[in-house]
């Protein structure tokens, strides 16, 4: 039963990953407009098939940007737990990866991105510009094809 | 002002406004600030950019009479204070975008430097390349009136050691001739 169908599955999700763009709470905004810049006719990442999904249930690949708060902790755990199976992360900015200026031990603060959930590929930049947010998605496309093959 | 907004106007009747990124190489504007990377040839360890950077991105490590200097771009806000708190311009923020990757401990740039011990207590103190640069300097200054190996002996005393500079003699007079050549 599942023979085509996954091979079939497994092929469009190579082609055409759909991405959920996620600002996890103590940023700027900085990366959000970069996130949003690559999605823009200048840059235009559909030509590559990559589409900006509407809910986390529809999404292959999570764009996770900015620092984790204490406030956006357990909805962050929750998207995650929506997206389905297989699921790369891909953390954008340099807020994301290490905390940048706010640090790590802020009051509203929780800690990074990779504390909480796995992160796949990391994205560095203060914001970093869109050609590097789309060749950051492209790595991920790679993982997800590896998580597929291993699926 | 108005004549550039009318210019990319009309730039998308003539051609179309996606950039073919992967094909060509992305548009750096002016004064672009990229990742910091250092220059191993021109640096010479003196920490001054690890002391100004707000978001302590670069870290000193001092191990074995090496030190290290080592900048993890993801932790940096590409402000730029490195490369104006620099002496020799040896930290530059370059015109490219960081590669992303799948270890976040990718994004580094690092140099290393032999240091000298102290005269007096043996305590490893600053580098060799530092040491070079100031006497390079206080030359430029005072010109011939002492020798390089009368000033090697007394910047080769660590500052703690260099407190007691008074007890010294040999040092005491050298400071004297360095301190009346400025007054004159």
């Amino acid at each position: 039963m599942c023979g085509l169908l996954c091979k079939l599955a497994a092929w469009a999700r190579k082609k055409s990953p759909w991405i959920f763009h996620l600002p996890a709470g103590g940023l700027c905004n900085g990366c959000d407009i970069e996130i949003v810049a690559a999605l823009t006719p200048r840059y235009d990442v559909e030509r590559f098939g990559i589409l900006l999904a509407p809910s986390p249930r529809h999404a292959d690949i999570l764009v996770v940007a900015g620092q984790v708060t204490k406030h956006t902790r357990e909805r962050l755990l929750r998207v995650y737990q929506q997206v389905p199976e297989p699921k790369v992360v891909v953390a954008v900015g340099s807020c994301a990866i290490s905390g940048n200026v706010f640090g790590t031990e802020n009051y509203p603060l929780a800690g990074t991105v990779d504390q909480f959930i796995p992160v796949d590929v990391y994205v560095p930049g203060c914001p970093p510009k869109p050609e590097a947010i789309i060749l950051g998605i492209v790595e991920a496309i790679k993982k997800l094809e590896e998580k597929t093959r291993k699926s | 002002m108005k004549v550039n907004i009318l210019k990319e106007a009309v730039k998308y009747f003539v051609k179309p406004a996606t950039v073919p990124f992967p094909a060509v190489q992305p548009h750096f504007p002016k004064k672009f600030r990229g990742p910091p990377r250092y220059d191993p040839e021109t640096c010479i360890g003196c920490e001054a950019c690890a002391r100004v950077c707000p978001s302590d991105a670069i870290t000193v490590t001092i191990k074995d009479g090496k030190k290290i200097l080592e900048v993890w771009f993801g932790k940096c806000t590409f402000c730029a204070r490195c490369e104006e708190a620099c002496p020799v311009g040896s930290i530059k923020l370059m015109e490219i975008y960081g590669m992303p990757s799948p270890n976040k401990f990718d994004f580094v740039s690092r140099v290393e430097h032999d240091m000298v011990k102290c005269r007096i207590c043996g305590k490893y103190f600053a580098t060799v390349k530092h040491v070079e640069w100031i006497i390079k300097n206080i030359r430029e200054k005072i010109g011939e009136t002492v020798s390089i190996s009368e000033l090697k002996n007394y910047l080769m005393i660590c500052p703690e050691c260099r407190h007691k500079v008074e007890n010294i003699p040999s040092l005491k007079k050298l400071l004297m001739r360095v301190l009346v050549k400025e007054v004159k």
